[in-house]
């Protein structure tokens, strides 16, 4: 359950920005890569608890899924969840959940074997897009 | 707009975490093989026996040492307020060897910047008078990003062996200390002197003390080669490991160092 202090902690970094500028939040788009393997209902569902009484009680907020596009360094190609993180065990998955990098740790390229690999997006939770009013 | 790192869940996390922590050691050495480690690992040991309470935080790449000195292996608990490590000789112990169990890790500067960021914005070390560093033995981007990160009433200590090659790194390392101005606490010269047949005999060239001198910092002391300590650290036996030579030189060298809160 860390989602809950990660989504705490994206709240507390709009209401640190949003002070800072002095403006009120109108929308924040919040994308949770699909390489840690979220659950994105539950993102959902904590940013509704937790977003009472702060800065985005009446923003338009958007949680969506990025996909994952993890590229190897050595041959080029690029991968997705499928490929990397869906044939992996359940712990090990759990440990790409924390530290979404350890992908090289895991996984490797399936076509030339290669752990070189660069996470292009879908990494963790990020917020992708801010506006105020 | 431009988010920037503005946005980032981290940056907002780890100073709430670190706000609950009295006092950060650093230890560091540039070069890796010289004790940076074991020395961390006694340091923990050493306050958790004087009842502090003590984190111990291995930001070390380059394969297990914490884990394997304290003996744990159980992956950190995942709780509502984030990952609990697992604790062992009553002290915290957080390292990635914890998630990647004796794997490497074949990740760049990029990566590993991420994921000490994460680390440190997911640990939910609780109250603690001292977290320990283990800090990375590089003293390029990685290093600066873990002194950048890791504020508040902080302190690095330095460790070396008394050979010119470890002089040379840990000099180059003391320099981008003061850039940075980041408090120094002193320089630990490590594998001083042994006992052969009775005898204290010194391997190396010596002149740690001279070193810090040159540097204008405090030299705080040495520690002897010890194979028993040694052993006790490759086995993951941190009680026996306290009841060592090189402990008892270490336990010196904190009370004298002016650093206990
Ligand atoms: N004073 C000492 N007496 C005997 N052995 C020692 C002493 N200090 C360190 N060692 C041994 O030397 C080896 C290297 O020590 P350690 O792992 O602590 O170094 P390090 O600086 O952390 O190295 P690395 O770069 O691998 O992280 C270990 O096997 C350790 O047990
Ligand atoms: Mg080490
Ligand atoms: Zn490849």
């Amino acid at each position: 359950m860390h989602e809950l202090v990660i989504v705490s902690g994206i709240i507390d970094a709009i209401t640190q920005v949003a002070e800072r500028e002095n403006k009120k939040v109108s929308l924040v788009r919040i994308a949770v890569g699909e390489l840690a393997s979220f659950d994105i209902n539950l993102i959902r569902e904590l940013v509704e608890l937790l977003r009472k009484g702060t800065c985005l009680e009446e923003a338009e907020v958007i949680v969506e899924e990025e996909g994952a596009v993890v590229r190897c360094k050595t041959c080029g190609m690029s991968w997705g969840f499928k490929e990397l993180v869906e044939p992996l065990s359940e712990d090990e998955r759990e440990m790409i959940h924390f530290l979404p990098e350890l992908v090289s740790s895991f996984s490797k390229c399936p076509s030339c074997g290669s752990r070189d690999l660069e996470i292009e997006s879908g990494r963790g939770i990020r917020v992708s897009q801010i506006e105020f009013r | 707009m431009n988010l920037g790192k503005s946005l980032d869940y981290r940056e907002a996390l780890i100073p709430t975490r670190l706000s609950k922590i009295k006092r950060i050691l650093m230890v560091a050495s540039g070069k890796g093989g010289v004790g940076k480690s074991m020395v961390s690992a006694t340091i923990a040991l050493i306050l958790s026996d004087m009842r502090y309470r003590v984190g111990l935080l291995d930001l070390d790449f380059h394969g297990p040492s914490s884990s394997v000195i304290f003996g744990v292996s159980s992956s950190p608990r995942e709780e509502r307020e984030g990952l609990v490590p697992p604790e062992s000789a009553g002290v915290k112990v957080m390292s990635i060897d914890l998630f990647v169990a004796g794997r490497p890790v074949p990740i760049g500067g990029e990566e590993k910047r991420e994921i000490i960021k994460e680390i440190l914005a997911l640990t939910d070390w609780g109250e603690l008078d001292y977290l320990v560093v283990d800090m990375p033995p590089e003293t390029g981007d990685v290093l600066l990003a873990s002194l950048n990160y890791l504020e508040g009433d902080r302190w690095v200590i330095l460790v070396t062996i008394p050979s010119v090659l470890s002089h040379k790194v840990v000099s180059r390392l003391i320099e981008i200390l003061k850039e940075v101005k980041v408090p120094i606490l002193g320089l630990i010269e490590n594998m001083a002197d042994m006992e052969v047949e009775g005898k204290r005999i010194k391997p190396f060239m010596g002149g740690t003390r001279e070193l810090a001198g040159m540097h204008s910092i405090p030299f705080l002391g040495s520690l002897p080669i010890d194979p028993d300590a040694a052993y006790y650290a490759d086995n993951g036996e941190p009680e026996k490991l306290k009841k060592t030579l090189f402990t008892e030189s270490l336990r010196e060298i904190l009370l004298r160092s002016g650093i206990l809160i």
